[in-house]
C-alpha cells in the first residue's frame, strides 16, 4: 500500500519534470535520426559478405578473368618498369586505367578449381568464405557467396575485392564487348556494385541455403532497437531517480519521509515510480514514431518475408523491468550517501558502467550469443539485462540459459533491494562524510 | 491512550576504534496525556532514541514497546498514529503546498477529501491558505516552520514527536505551537519534546528525561526533578532578618526580597513555626525551585555524571 503510494507520486512528480518532458518529446526525433543512419549503414554493407575480420576467402571463378586479372596486373607493373627505365611514355591498355585501379587490395584469397574442392576447405575451417563465380558472370554480374553461418557484424570487403579483380580481368583481355566495358565503367571508383551478391549458410542437412540479409537485419533491428531504447530510457530516468533522492537528502525531507514509510517501502516505490515514468516515455516514443512500425511491418511482410517477434519483444520487456529495479535499487542506495546531487551522481557511476559493457561488446555477443562470453556477461547481475536483451535479439539463446538468467537476475534483484535498504537507512540520514568502495562495505558491515 | 516504553535500549553506529555509542541501556516510558521533554546537550543521543522510536534505526539491544506490544511489529499501525518534526526542517521547495499536502496526507492514509477537509482549517489556523497554491520555496523561514508543523499534524496524530518546534518562530508563532501542543496534550495525545528553550520545558512538559553521552541522566516528574536539585529555598519579603533561626542555612538578598535556603531536612513549616516563635513577619512568602535550566546546565556541564544520583 504504501509502495504504491511512493510509486504514484514518484511517477506524478517525475513526469512533471521539465527535464522529462524534454527528453521524452524531444528525444525521438534525434533517436530517429540515430538510427535511420545506422539503418542505412547496415542496408549499405548488406551486399557484403559477412563472417569474421580476419576472413579467409577461398575463390571459384569459372570465368577465368582473376587470371586475367594477374596479368593485368603483370602488364602495369612491365608499363611502370619501361617508363622508369626510359622516361617516357608508353601507351598500354593496362594504362588507360591505371588510375582507376591504383588503390585494389591485393589478392590474399586461395583459388579452388571446383566448388566441392572449396567446400571441403570450408567445412575443415581452411577458409571462412567461398566466393563463386559464375560461368556467365559477365552477363549477370552475379557472384555468389558461401558461408557457415550468416551474422551481422562479420561484414568485409571480401565480394568488392573479387569485383574489382575480376574488372582487372576484362581489361587484359583483348577485344572488349560493349556490356564489358559497361562492367568496367559501371562500377563505383571502389568497383562496388550493389545487389548482385547472393549469399549462402548452410541450413538443415547440410545444405547451402540463400540468405535473405535484409529480412536479417530487420528482424535483429527492430527487437535490437527496442532493446536500445530500453537501456536507454534506464539511463536516463535513473539520473532522475538519483537526483530526486539527493534533492530530498539535501533538502532533509528524507527523515520526514522516513518516520512515515518504511525503508524498502520507499526505496521500492521510488523504483517502481521511476519505472513507470520510463515506461510511460517509451510508449509515447511509440506513438510517436507509430507509423514506422507498420510500414515496417507491412513492407516487411509483403515485400521481404520480415517476420514480427512479438516473444523475443516480450522477454526483452521482461529482462528491462528486471533490470530497472535491480539498477534502480542500487542506484538509491548509492545515490542516498552522497552530501549533495553533485556526489550522488559520482556515486551513482559505480552502477551506470556496467550497463553500457554489453553495448561496447555488441559485436561481440551477436557474432556468437550462446558464446562463453556472452554467456559469463548474460548471467552476472551488473551485465545481465543489457545482455540479455542483445542476446535475445539474435532469436538464437536456448530458452534454458533465458530461464537461468532471469533466475540470477530476480535473485540479484532481491539481494541489491535488501542490501540498498541498509545503505539507504544510514546513507540518506549522514551528513559531510565522503564515501568509497572500502567504506560502504564497512557500513554495510555494522549497520 | 497510547504508551511507550524503552526497555534497556543501546545503540551504536561504527566498528572498532571508530565505533560510537550512541545510546547506552536508556530506559524510559510515556503515556498518553502528558509531555515527555527529552533533554540533553548537543549529541547526547536524543534523536537516536526517536529514529529508533520511528524505526528508522533498530536497537542494538533492549526493547521498545508501544502500548505494550514491540515496535518492530506494530511498526506501520503506530506510524500513523506518529506526527514527527525533525529538528532538521525539510520541505520539497520546488513544489506547491497544496501537492505538497496531498502527498503527506497520502502517506498517513488519508484520502484526497479528507486531506482537504483537515488541511483546510489548519491552513487558515497557520496562516497560511493564502499560499497554497504557491511553490513551497517562496515561504519565509518562519511559514515553512509552521508548514512543517502542519503536516506533522494533519492525520491528527496519537503521539507527537516535536524536535525544537520553537527554533525560528517570532513569539507570536511560539505561542501558536505551544498552544498546538497543549491542545493535543488535553485531548489524550502523548507529547515528546525535544527542545533547548528550558523555558517551554518548564511550561509544557510533565516529565522529562536528561541524557548526556548516550546515558539517561535524570528521568522522573518535572516538579520532582526540579525539587531534588534545590537546596530547599523560600523567597520572602520580609522587614526583620530571618537569620537566626534554627533552621535557616543561609540568606541571599535580591533586589527587595530575601531567599532563605532552609537545612537539609527542614520544611516550609519548621521555618513558618519558628518565624512565628520569633514574632516576626513577612509581607508575602513563596516557595521556590530551582528553575530545570539550572539543572540542565549543572549537570550537563558536569564533566562526569553519575546514573545513580538521578532522580527517581
Amino acid at each position: 500500500m504504501m509502495t504504491r503510494i511512493v510509486a504514484w507520486y514518484e511517477f506524478l512528480f517525475t513526469v512533471k519534470r521539465p527535464a522529462y518532458l524534454i527528453v521524452t518529446f524531444g528525444l525521438p526525433v534525434f533517436i530517429g535520426m540515430y538510427i535511420g543512419f545506422i539503418m542505412l549503414v547496415s542496408l549499405g554493407t548488406a551486399s557484403y559478405v559477412v563472417e569474421g575480420l580476419s576472413t579467409k576467402v577461398g575463390v571459384v571463378d569459372e570465368t577465368g578473368l582473376l587470371e586475367h586479372a594477374k596479368r593485368y596486373e603483370a602488364d602495369l607493373e612491365e608499363d611502370k618498369r619501361r617508363r622508369n627505365e626510359k622516361g617516357t611514355e608508353i601507351e598500354s591498355a593496362a594504362r588507360r586505367f591505371e588510375e582507376m585501379f591504383e588503390k585494389i587490395a591485393p589478392d590474399d584469397s586461395r583459388t579452388f578449381a571446383t566448388l566441392d574442392a572449396a567446400r571441403e576447405a570450408l567445412d575443415s575451417g581452411d577458409i571462412d568464405v567461398i566466393i563463386h563465380v559464375p560461368i556467365n558472370h559477365v552477363e549477370t554480374e552475379a557472384i555468389d557467396c558461401f558461408v557457415r553461418k550468416w551474422k551481422l557484424f562479420g561484414a568485409i570487403a571480401a565480394p568488392q575485392r573479387v569485383r574489382q579483380r575480376l574488372r582487372l580481368g576484362l581489361l587484359q583481355r583483348a577485344g572488349l564487348s560493349d556490356a564489358e566495358m559497361a562492367i568496367i565503367r559501371g562500377g563505383d571508383e571502389d568497383g562496388a556494385s550493389l545487389g548482385a551478391v547472393t549469399l549462402y549458410e548452410l541450413g538443415a542437412g547440410d545444405q547451402f541455403v540463400e540468405v535473405n540479409q535484409i529480412q536479417r537485419i530487420l528482424g535483429f533491428a527492430v527487437p535490437a532497437g527496442i532493446a536500445g531504447l530500453l537501456i536507454f530510457a534506464l539511463m536516463l530516468n535513473a539520473g532522475f531517480l538519483v537526483a530526486g533522492v539527493a534533492e530530498e537528502k539535501e533538502n532533509k525531507v528524507i527523515e520526514v519521509l522516513l518516520s512515515m514509510v518504511r525503508v524498502d517501502q520507499l526505496l521500492m516505490g521510488k523504483v517502481l515510480g521511476l519505472s513507470g515514468a520510463a515506461l510511460l516515455q517509451l510508449f509515447v516514443w511509440a506513438a510517436m514514431a507509430g507509423p514506422i512500425p507498420l510500414i515496417v511491418a507491412w513492407a516487411g511482410s509483403e515485400a521481404i518475408g520480415f517476420e514480427w517477434r512479438p516473444g523475443v519483444i516480450l522477454i526483452s520487456a521482461i529482462f528491462f523491468m528486471l533490470g530497472f529495479v535491480f539498477y534502480g535499487a542500487l542506484l538509491v542506495g548509492l545515490g542516498s550517501l552522497g552530501n549533495n546531487t553533485k556526489e550522488s551522481q559520482q556515486y551513482s557511476m559505480y552502477i551506470m558502467l556496467p550497463p553500457i559493457v554489453p553495448i561496447l561488446m555488441v559485436v561481440a555477443l551477436v557474432n556468437a550469443p550462446n558464446g562463453l562470453l556472452s554467456r559469463a556477461l548474460g548471467w552476472f547481475p551488473l551485465f545481465s539485462a543489457p545482455t540479455m536483451m542483445i542476446r535475445l535479439a539474435t532469436g538464437e539463446v536456448p530458452i534454458w540459459d533465458i530461464l537461468l538468467s532471469a533466475v540470477i537476475l530476480i535473485a540479484s534483484t532481491w539481494a541489491a533491494v535488501r542490501v540498498s535498504a541498509r545503505l539507504f537507512r544510514i546513507g540518506a540520514l549522514m551528513r559531510g562524510q565522503s564515501m568509497n568502495p572500502i567504506r560502504i562495505a564497512r557500513l554495510l558491515f555494522h549497520s | 491512550m497510547t504508551r511507550i516504553e524503552f526497555q534497556g535500549v543501546s545503540k551504536s553506529f561504527g566498528g572498532g576504534a571508530s565505533r560510537i555509542d550512541a545510546v547506552r541501556d536508556v530506559s524510559f516510558e510515556a503515556t498518553g496525556g502528558e509531555t515527555l521533554g527529552i533533554l540533553g546537550p548537543n549529541g547526547a543521543g536524543k534523536t537516536t532514541i526517536i529514529r529508533m522510536l520511528l524505526d528508522v534505526f533498530r536497537p542494538d539491544a533492549g526493547e521498545i514497546r508501544v502500548d505494550g506490544g514491540l515496535n518492530g511489529n506494530r511498526l506501520d499501525t503506530f506510524r500513523r498514529r506518529v506526527a514527527y518534526l525533525p529538528e532538521e526542517r525539510g520541505l520539497y521547495q520546488k513544489r506547491k503546498i497544496s501537492d505538497v499536502i496531498e502527498y503527506t496526507g497520502a502517506l498517513r492514509g488519508l484520502s484526497r477529501a479528507e486531506t482537504r477537509d483537515r488541511a483546510t482549517p489548519l491552513l487558515e489556523r497557520f496562516e497560511l491558505a493564502a499560499y497554497a497554491r504557491k511553490k513551497v520555496a517562496t515561504l519565509s523561514k518562519g511559514m515553512s516552520q509552521k508548514l512543517q508543523i502542519l503536516l506533522s499534524v494533519l492525520h491528527d496524530p496519537d503521539v507527537l514527536i516535536f524536535d525544537e518546534p520553537f527554533s525560528g518562530l517570532d513569539p507570536v508563532n511560539v505561542r501558536l505551537v505551544r498552544r498546538l501542543v497543549l491542545e493535543h496534550r488535553e485531548r489524550g495525545k502523548l507529547v515528546c519534546l525535544c527542545t533547548h528553550m528550558m523555558s517551554e520545558v518548564q511550561a509544557l512538559c510533565d516529565r522529562v528525561m536528561m541524557m548526556h553521552r548516550g546515558s539517561r541522566v535524570l528521568y522522573g516528574p518535572l516538579q520532582e526533578i526540579r525539587r531534588a536539585h534545590t537546596d530547599y529555598q523560600v523567597t520572602v519579603d520580609i522587614d526583620a532578618a530571618p537569620e537566626g533561626l534554627a533552621c535557616v542555612d543561609r540568606v541571599e538578598r535580591v533586589e527587595n526580597s530575601k531567599n532563605v535556603y532552609l537545612k537539609e531536612g527542614r520544611t516550609l513549616s519548621d521555618f513558618l513555626r519558628e518565624m512565628a516563635m520569633a514574632g516576626r513577619t513577612m509581607r508575602h512568602m513563596s516557595e521556590g525551585l530551582r528553575s530545570i535550566e539550572d539543572v540542565f546546565v549543572s549537570v550537563a556541564g558536569a564533566s562526569r555524571v553519575s546514573v545513580s544520583g538521578e532522580a527517581k
